[in-house]
């Protein structure tokens, strides 16, 4: 079951070729965030 | 800024997103950030599905900031892929939505340019110009637009 929390949390991908790929299929921008924060 | 609901929302629904971790992604950085020019934390950026960077944000914004630039990218991702009629309510959303933030007077001035395109009527550019007669007035986008005021 999808909780509330869940629901609103980002599925970040950590393939850019993958999801370029992906872009080109569905037509929609790739959001590309550079990050130091902790994972 | 991606703790909020609506801004994960927002992304979930209109991006793909990615994230790269500068020192547990270290070939992928390497590789991505000097591709992109990233030389610092946080960079977001808004690709097309060219591979063509659209939008840049550096560093943090809150919430109604971060938003303004978000919606602005696509604007400016639909404007390059010259889907003018798709980006002039981008950019007017920004203007209604987030008139405050530092994204608004660029917005105004490219919904009026995204107008101009997609219908070659100069009285978009003039509109443009008496809008930042009311907002705006001290922004470097107003000067930009002031040529326009006798189109």
């Amino acid at each position: 079951m999808v909780t509330a929390t869940e629901k609103h949390e980002i599925a970040w991908s950590h393939d850019f070729d993958r999801e370029l790929e992906r872009a080109r299929e569905l037509h929609k921008p790739i959001l590309l965030d550079f990050t130091a924060a902790p994972m | 800024m991606y703790s909020n609901p609506d801004v994960a929302d927002f992304i979930t629904n209109n991006f793909l997103p990615v994230r790269v971790h500068v020192r547990e992604q270290k070939d992928q950085f390497q590789r991505l950030g000097q591709r992109f020019s990233a030389q610092w934390t946080p960079t977001i950026l808004i690709v097309d599905e060219t591979g063509a960077e659209r939008h840049r944000i550096e560093g943090f914004l809150p919430v109604e900031d971060f938003m303004s630039q978000l919606v602005l990218g696509l604007g400016h991702a639909a404007f390059a892929a010259d889907d003018f009629a798709a980006a002039e309510p981008y950019f007017r959303e920004v203007v209604e939505r987030y008139p405050n933030t530092e994204a608004a007077p660029e917005a105004l001035y490219w919904a009026g340019v995204s107008r101009y395109k997609a219908t070659n009527d100069a009285k978009a550019l003039g509109d443009t110009a008496k809008a930042f007669d009311q907002r705006y007035q001290g922004s470097s986008w107003a000067k930009k637009a002031s040529v326009w005021k006798n189109h």
